[in-house]
Order: structure tokens, then C-alpha cells, then sequence
């Protein structure tokens, strides 16, 4: 398999917590992988340490074969703008923007021109089936199309990886999974893969792999 | 309660704003003590120089007062010759050991170190006889003032009085009205600036307690219980910094005490304030931020998890500015018909509209500017910066209100101080700067003529024309006169001197009344002052050896002696000294621009705290949606510029409306003052902006508060809570 994202031997520890006790890791274009687990296994940590957002005390995490924990804070900070989309638990818009101002953002942060920005952010939002809103507020759209828009901002400028924290946590039943097609099937088209961290089961079922955390460790890896 | 103490325990965030909160009490609660006791230390000065207000009162009195204003290099020096009218004893206030008999002078301490160390002939002789004992503190307006009472025969031109004790009560001088008005402006000035502090600092915790609130109201606490431990968190705070601001207000009276006002520094008892007002500000003060913290929080009470809505400020607002400035304007006319302390009280609500009105007008400015960017915006930090403003106006104004009223009221100050400058007593041209004169002379000049080698030029002054339309003039030798008035050329022969021709010929001093010739040469003068016409004194025969003035060119050399000679000599007599109404209006300019400048410097100072603190909290606030960008891979550069931007432009935007709204009614208010003092020019320099200058620098250094706490926010606080 050829992966985009590997992780070999991944430690982190707070204190005396072992949040990641050696993890291994491969994660190809296209994949879809689940991270399950209880509560305070260590779920986030690993999606932390992946994403690059912390740096692993063991191991290292490579991107293309490149080991991305030699990177200075500032490397690691344009990986993740140009690299990486994030979706995150309630959608963490800025209030202030517009939902194309929002999924412009990454964009406009890595450089983009205002046109180029607002055009891909349109187009997204259109075709996460939100067009017409694209100048409302967060506080003036549901919980779901939020979190559409946070889709279409982790996505418009075509990231390598998608990283999802619980992003169905403040959904309910029904809109979480309308959201996991939405993601699923736009990240099928920009050919990006997809680490979701969640503890609901019927979430977890949608993902091609799924892997189990324990205390730090994989306790089962099963593959589609 | 028990909750309320348990999360303040272990709450990092609850325990800074805690003391941010006790701060900003601590501050306004020192500042406001200390304004409301600055009048009261003009009482105090008023209530020790009672005895000095003697005039007036009785038709027959037991002594006779003339009260004269003297210098000495600089410093004025204020005496008393006092004479008693008949045997008996005279009281005497506080301070003063005992009424002095001809022969005997009391001075202030300060004024005998100075007589010791001091030659007699340039400063010792003007207060002739033995030194029976010094003044006390007692009967003093400040430490070091110069004061002197002198004991006569008799005192020709004194006031009757009963005693040297006063009692027609303190009264309300210029000056005391002059410092009740700033220390009212001040009020508003720096305590506008402390309620943004403890805002701020109020809210620092807002938005985490109000989600934590709504949890608990979900969770079944009543409202109530929600409220109570609100308060319970505010007043902690509060009650603190009330109880730290009483004790600072302490020393804090003793600094005011060196500040010089009207010519001395205070005694330090001066600005103590009573106890009943230091009680209702300590106790009003945590009542008041308390209040506001639980107001503050309905919204959360009555609807739990309320979603954030886009709050709008409508243009309405704008129209306010124009409100407080027709309040105003309407207060200063209206004033100019009252009297006394209401007029103060007037335009002071006048002015307090136009603060609130800049306050109110702010946030629409702030969301227009805001407007602006969101039309052009190229970057994404200008994007940030300018929704903000558009999108929540009244939360990114905030900050800045203290900056906003600081800078009002710096424009006005710059606006009138030049103003006022050409308003104070102006100096009378009529002398020469180097003449020494003596006005209301009635005394044998032998001893003068003994005491001093320099020229003494003998007048008498008077009027000529009718009773409807006369001029002032003086009698004298032409050669000499020209010596001491300004503005003479004389040539030879008896001449009538006049910069217009004369009304009549009929002449009148205070006790004659004589004519002119029928033929007189008249040649131009050109004086500037007081003075209309000069006549020879060959013309006026009849008056020719009478004398109710005398003057004397002086050098640098011998102004002193010859001014003490003059004093000694002439008591009673009124001395002429351009240096005096100099010393007086330099005085009066100086306390202003003092006052200004300590006032300006702390309403700057705390304003930008407050705008820092603001800036602050507003990151805190966003401190998830800030997480989230950067756990996205947003540089904190760009988002400490977003916010940067965020805090200047609207400080920008607004003082620029502040600086203006200070100019107008800085014109206002001179205008009022004109009524009182006389005219004058209407000086605007290009200094009346500097405050915009000023405010933007603190708004610039509050704004960098933004970036430590930025860098201090974790990219996975996103998830925090
Ligand atoms: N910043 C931190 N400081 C100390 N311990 C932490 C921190 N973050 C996580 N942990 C600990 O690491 C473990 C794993 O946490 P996390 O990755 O958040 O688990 P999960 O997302 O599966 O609930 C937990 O025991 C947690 O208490
Ligand atoms: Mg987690």
C-alpha cells in the first residue's frame, strides 16, 4: 500500500499518562479510517500527534516519507494549512464571517486571492447542497449546516488528509449520519483520506478501516 | 455560594478577572475619594485665611485692614497693615499669636527666613518694626506662603473691621469655582475609564460563566441560585478593591498634597475627605459593579443556550452626538443667564451629554469603518478585523470608550487653554516695565526721597471733560513722566498731551476741580494704557503741588531697594508692579495646564488598561474559535494582526469624532467664560489633535496585550471547557 500518512511507534505521555504507547500507522489516499475507543484512551492525542498540531515524545508521524517532527512550529503550521483540513466537534466557525467567508478561510490564510478563495468556497458549499446561504452567519444556520460548512472548509483547497474530532458529537442521530455522506463522498472526489475520531459505533460503520484504541495501544485493527 | 467560592478557588480565569475586577474598584474608588476631597481642601485653605476676609462689614470697626498684593523675585507676598481705631482687645483667628500695635509685624515662616537671609534695605524694610512671632499653620493657605502683618499708627486708606478673627464665612472665589469644575470634569474624565476596566474585567469571565451557567440552568438551578453565585463571584472582587481603594486614597492624599495650586502646595491634612462620603463611595462602588455584573447576565438567566445571534447597532445612535451637543450648547446658553454654582452644574451636564453621546455614537462608527473593510478587504486579517467590527460594534468599541473620553477631553483642554491664555488679566501697558508706581499717595515724600538716589517723578491723576464723557489724565512734568509711562514724547514747553481731542477744558483730581487756559498747544501721545491724557503741570497751576502718585525708574540694580523704599515709606499707598499681574496669571496657567496634564495622563494611562484588558478579554472570549484557526494551521502572526487592527480602527475612527465634538465644546465653554471674563481671541493651534496622536499610541500598546495571550492559547483549546 502506498500511504500518504504514516505513523511508526507514536509515544506521547503526560506525566505518567501513557495518552500513545507506541502506534503504528498507515493511512493511503482515498482511505477512510476510524479511530474508536473509550473515553480518555487516547483517541484525540493520536489525531493531535498525526495532524501534527503536537509533537511526539517517540516515533514520528512521516508525510510522503517525510518526517514532519523536524519541522519547526511554523513548518508543522503551513503543513496543516496546506496539507491538512480539519472538522472539528460544533463546527468552531468564526462567528463574525459569512459561511463562504469560513470555508475561504484556509485559503485565504495559505495566500489565496480574495476571487480564487470566495469562488472555490462557493462552489463547495453549492455542492454540500448550501447554496443560497452562503452569506448567512454560523449563529443563523442549524447545527447541521454548520457543520456542512466546516466540511467545505476543510476541503475547498484540497487538502492531502481530512481529520475529524467527534464530528458528529453535537449532532443527532439522523443529521450525523447525513454528514458523514456529505464528508465521505467529498472527500471520494478530491481523492483526500479521512481520520475520523469517534465513539459512536454506527459512525465508526461507515469508515473503510476502523482501528481500536486501549490505554495508548491498538487493541484491534480491522480492515474492510 | 459554596459553588461560586469552590470555582473561584480552583479557576485560574475566575481568579484573574477576581483581581482585575478589584483593581479597576481599587482604582475608581482612590480616584473618586480623591476628587471628591480636592474641593474640600480648597475649604480647608478658605477656612485658615478667613480672617483675612475682613472687608466690608462693619461701618465702624476696631482696627483698620488694607489688604496689597507684593513680590519679591518672583514670588508673590500678600500683607496686611493694620491699625487699631480704639483701645481694647482685638480677637484674633487661629495661628495668629495676638494683634499687632504699631511697631510690631507678624510673618509667615517662610517670609521671615526670607527677611533674615535677605539684605533689610531690598526686602526687610518694607515690613518695618520687631517681629513679635511667626504665623502658624493655622492661619495659612499653604505651607511656604508669604504673608505679613504689619502694625501701624494708623492705616489712611484701610477697611473698618471688628477684629482680625473674620467670620463673614469663606467665600467662593474664581479660583475655587476654577478647581470644583475641573475636578468635576475629572470625575468624568477618569471614571469613565475605570468602569471599562471593571467592564472588562467583569466580562473577562463572561463568556466561559455564562456557558457554564446555561449548563447549570439546564441542569435545574433556578435562576436565582444562578444569580446569587454571579454576585457572589463580582463582589468578591469588588468589595476587595472598595476596601484597597479606601486605604490607597491615604497616601494617595498626601501625593495630592504636593501638587501646587494657586501659588502653593497643601497641608496634608487638607484632602482627607469625611468619613461619610469615604462610607457611601466604599459601600456604593461594589453595589453599583455588582449590579451591572448581574444585569449583565440576564439575558443568560432567562434564556439559556440562547444562540449567538449578529448584534446591529442602528444609526440612531449618531443622532445622540447631535443631542449631546445641542444639551450642550442650550446648557451654556442658558448658563450664561444663571449665576454661580448652577451655571458649573449646567454645562457640566452638558458636557457629560457629549461624553455619553461619543460613547453611544461610537459602536456606529465602529461597525461603519468595519463596513469599509469588509468592501475591500485583500487579506484575510483585514477580513478578521473588519466582521468583527461590523458584526459585533458595541463589544469592539467597548475597549476603547476610556481612550474616547480622554481624548475629548484632551482637545477641549487644548482647544481653551490658549483661549483662557488670552483671557487672564492682561498686562497694563500704561507703565513702563522697568517703573516702579505708587498709587493713592498721601504721604510726605521726604522719607522716600531719603531711602532711595533714584529719580522720583511726582503725578496727580485725574479726569478731564464733563460728567458724561471724560478722559483719564495725569498732571506732572512732561520730561519726567516720560521716564515711567509709556507711549510720551515730549518737546519743549507746557503742552496737553492726547491721543484724541479733549471734551472740555474742566479738570477734577478727588478733592479740586480746576480748568485749563483757554489756549493750550495739544500734541499727540500715544500710550497704550489706562491713561488718555498728560498735562504739563504749568497749565494747572492751581493743582500744582499736589500729589496722588508717584513713580520711579528703576534698573535691575535697584528694584529691589527701591521697591521696598516705596513700601516703607508709603504705607497703605498701592504699588504698581508689572511683575505681580505677571506672577498671577502665570500662576493661574500653570495649575491649569498642571492639572490638565496630571489629569490627561492618568485618564490616558487607565484608559489603556482598560482598552488593554478589553483587547484582552476579547481573545480570551473567542479563545475555542481562535484554537480551532490555529490547530488549522493559521499563523498567530496573522491573527495577532487581525486583532490589532481590530482594536485600532475603531479608536482610530472614533477620537478622530472625539477629537472634534472637544474642539466645539471647548469653543463652548470659552464662550461661557468670555461672559465672565472679557474677550479675547480664539486660538486653535494644531495642538488640539495631539490627543488623537496620543490615543492611538495607547490604543496601540493596549492592542499589543493581544498578542501574549494569543501566543498563549493552545491550538487543542479548541475542544477545551
Ligand atoms: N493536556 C493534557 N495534560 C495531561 N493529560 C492529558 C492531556 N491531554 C490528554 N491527557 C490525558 O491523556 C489521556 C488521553 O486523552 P485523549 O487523547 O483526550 O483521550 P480521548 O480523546 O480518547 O478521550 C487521558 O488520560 C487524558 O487524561
Ligand atoms: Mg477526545
Amino acid at each position: 500500500m502506498n500511504s500518504v500518512l504514516a505513523a511508526r511507534g507514536l509515544v506521547k505521555t503526560y506525566g505518567d499518562v501513557h495518552a500513545l504507547a507506541g502506534v503504528d500507522i498507515d493511512i493511503a489516499a482515498g482511505d477512510v479510517l476510524a479511530v474508536v475507543g473509550p473515553s480518555g484512551s487516547g483517541k484525540t492525542t493520536l489525531l493531535h500527534v498525526l495532524s501534527g498540531i503536537l509533537r511526539a515524545d517517540g516515533g514520528d508521524v512521516f508525510l510522503d516519507g517525510r518526517a514532519i517532527g523536524e519541522l519547526t512550529e511554523t513548518g508543522r503550521s503551513a503543513l496543516r494549512r496546506t496539507e491538512f483540513g480539519f472538522v472539528f466537534q460544533s463546527g468552531m466557525l468564526v462567528a463574525e464571517l459569512t459561511a463562504e467567508e469560513n470555508a475561504a478561510l484556509p485559503m485565504l490564510l495559505g495566500g489565496g486571492s480574495r476571487e480564487e478563495s470566495l469562488g472555490a468556497a462557493r462552489l463547495w458549499l453549492g455542492r454540500l447542497g448550501l447554496e443560497g446561504l452562503e452569506k448567512r452567519r454560523p449563529g443563523e444556520l442549524s447545527g447541521g449546516q454548520a457543520q456542512r460548512v466546516a466540511i467545505a472548509r476543510a476541503l475547498a483547497h484540497r487538502p492531502r488528509v481530512v481529520f475529524a474530532d467527534e464530528p458528529t458529537g453535537a449532532l443527532d442521530t439522523r443529521t450525523g449520519q447525513e454528514m458523514m455522506t456529505v464528508l465521505l463522498q467529498a472527500a471520494r472526489e478530491t481523492g483526500a483520506a479521512v481520520v475520523i475520531v469517534t465513539h459512536d459505533k454506527a459512525i465508526a460503520d461507515r469508515a473503510l478501516r476502523v482501528v481500536e484504541i486501549q490505554d495508548g495501544r491498538i487493541a484491534a485493527g480491522v480492515s474492510a | 455560594m459554596r459553588i461560586a467560592l469552590a470555582v473561584l478557588r480552583r479557576d485560574r480565569r475566575s481568579q484573574v478577572a477576581t483581581v482585575l475586577v478589584a483593581l479597576g474598584v481599587m482604582i475608581a474608588v482612590s480616584l473618586v475619594l480623591w476628587l471628591v476631597a480636592a474641593p474640600n481642601g480648597l475649604q480647608a485653605r478658605s477656612e485658615r485665611t478667613v480672617w483675612r476676609e475682613v472687608f466690608g462689614e462693619s461701618k465702624d470697626g476696631a482696627i483698620s485692614v488694607a489688604s496689597n498684593w507684593d513680590s519679591y523675585h518672583g514670588t508673590l507676598i500678600q500683607r496686611f497693615d493694620v491699625a487699631r481705631a480704639r483701645p481694647g482687645d482685638v480677637p484674633v483667628a487661629d495661628g495668629i499669636a495676638r494683634f499687632p500695635e504699631a511697631g510690631e509685624v507678624l510673618l509667615s515662616p517662610a517670609l521671615a527666613d526670607l527677611v533674615r537671609s535677605t539684605p533689610p534695605e531690598r526686602l526687610g524694610n518694607r515690613f518695618p518694626g520687631r517681629q513679635i512671632a511667626e504665623l502658624g499653620p493655622e492661619a495659612l493657605k499653604y505651607p511656604g506662603e508669604l504673608v505679613a502683618i504689619v502694625g501701624r499708627q494708623e492705616v489712611p486708606d484701610g477697611y473698618p473691621a471688628p477684629d482680625l478673627r473674620g467670620g463673614t464665612g469663606p467665600y467662593q472665589s474664581d479660583y475655587q469655582s476654577m478647581l470644583t469644575l475641573l475636578t468635576r470634569v475629572g470625575l468624568v474624565v477618569l471614571v469613565v475609564p475605570c468602569l471599562v476596566l471593571v467592564a472588562s474585567a467583569a466580562r473577562l469571565t463572561a463568556a466561559k460563566r455564562e456557558r457554564r451557567l446555561a449548563a447549570l440552568r439546564l441542569a435545574g438551578a433556578s435562576p436565582r441560585q444562578v444569580v446569587v453565585m454571579t454576585a457572589v463571584e463580582t463582589a468578591i472582587g469588588a468589595v476587595l478593591g472598595s476596601a484597597l481603594g479606601v486605604l490607597l486614597a491615604q497616601p494617595f492624599s498626601h501625593v495630592t498634597a504636593t501638587i501646587p495650586w494657586e501659588g502653593g502646595t497643601w497641608f496634608p491634612g487638607d484632602f482627607v475627605p469625611s468619613a461619610a462620603v469615604v462610607a457611601a463611595v466604599a459601600l456604593l462602588a461594589p453595589v453599583l459593579v455588582v449590579g451591572a455584573a448581574v444585569l449583565g447576565l440576564r439575558r443568560v438567566v432567562n434564556q439559556p443556550l440562547a444562540a449567538e445571534k449578529k448584534r446591529t447597532v442602528r444609526p440612531w445612535r449618531l443622532l445622540t452626538i447631535a443631542g449631546g451637543l445641542a444639551v450642550f450648547f442650550l446648557g451654556v446658553t442658558l448658563a450664561g443667564q444663571l449665576r454661580g454654582d448652577n451655571r458649573f452644574t449646567l454645562v457640566l451636564l452638558g458636557l457629560g451629554a457629549v461624553a455619553l453621546a461619543l460613547v453611544l455614537a461610537g459602536p456606529v462608527v465602529t461597525s461603519w469603518v468595519g463596513g469599509f473593510f469588509v468592501g475591500r478587504w485583500r487579506g484575510p486579517s483585514t477580513l478578521l478585523a473588519g466582521r468583527r467590527l461590523t458584526g459585533n460594534p458595541v463589544a469592539a468599541f467597548r475597549g476603547s470608550a476610556g481612550v474616547v473620553v480622554a481624548v475629548f477631553t484632551g482637545s477641549m483642554a487644548l482647544t481653551m487653554l490658549p483661549g483662557l491664555e488670552s483671557q487672564v488679566p492682561y498686562r497694563d501697558a500704561t507703565w513702563r516695565e522697568d517703573a516702579l508706581v505708587a498709587e493713592q499717595v498721601k504721604h510726605d515724600l521726604t522719607s522716600l526721597r531719603l531711602a532711595t538716589s533714584a529719580p522720583i517723578v511726582t503725578m496727580l491723576e485725574g479726569r478731564v471733560g464733563d460728567d458724561g464723557h471724560s478722559a483719564y489724565a495725569i498732571v506732572g512734568d512732561c520730561e519726567d513722566m516720560a521716564k515711567v509711562l509709556t507711549g510720551l514724547t515730549c518737546r519743549p514747553g507746557p503742552a496737553v498731551y492726547s491721543s484724541a481731542p479733549l471734551p472740555s477744558t474742566r479738570f477734577e483730581s478727588a478733592d479740586r476741580e480746576t480748568a485749563l487756559p483757554a489756549q493750550y498747544e495739544t500734541r499727540p501721545f500715544d500710550g497704550r494704557g489706562r491713561v488718555g491724557v498728560v498735562i504739563d503741570r504749568e497749565l494747572l497751576p492751581a493743582v500744582a503741588g499736589e500729589v496722588s502718585m508717584v513713580g520711579v525708574p528703576t534698573t535691575a540694580e535697584n528694584r529691589d531697594i527701591v521697591h521696598t523704599a516705596l513700601i516703607g515709606t508709603l504705607p497703605g499707598a498701592r504699588l504698581v508692579d508689572g511683575e505681580q499681574l505677571d506672577l498671577y496669571s502665570d500662576t493661574l496657567l500653570a495649575d491649569l495646564e498642571r492639572a490638565t496634564v496630571i489629569g490627561l495622563s492618568i485618564a490616558a494611562v487607565l484608559g489603556g488598561i482598560g482598552a488593554a484588558v478589553a483587547a484582552a478579554g476579547s481573545v480570551i472570549d473567542r479563545r475555542r474559535t481562535f484554537a480551532a484557526l490555529i490547530a488549522a494551521g493559521t499563523p498567530i502572526r496573522v491573527l495577532a494582526r487581525a486583532l490589532r487592527r481590530e482594536v485600532m480602527v475603531p479608536v482610530f475612527a472614533v477620537t478622530v469624532a472625539a477629537c472634534g465634538a472637544g474642539v466645539a465644546v471647548g469653543l463652548g465653554l470659552l464662550t461661557v467664560a468670555r461672559g465672565v471674563v472679557g474677550h479675547g481671541e480664539m486660538p486653535i493651534t494644531p495642538w488640539v489633535v495631539a490627543p488623537v496622536g496620543v490615543g492611538v499610541v495607547v490604543a496601540l500598546v493596549a492592542a499589543l496585550a493581544c498578542g501574549p495571550v494569543l501566543r498563549g492559547i493552545s491550538p487543542r483549546d479548541y475542544a477545551a471547557e
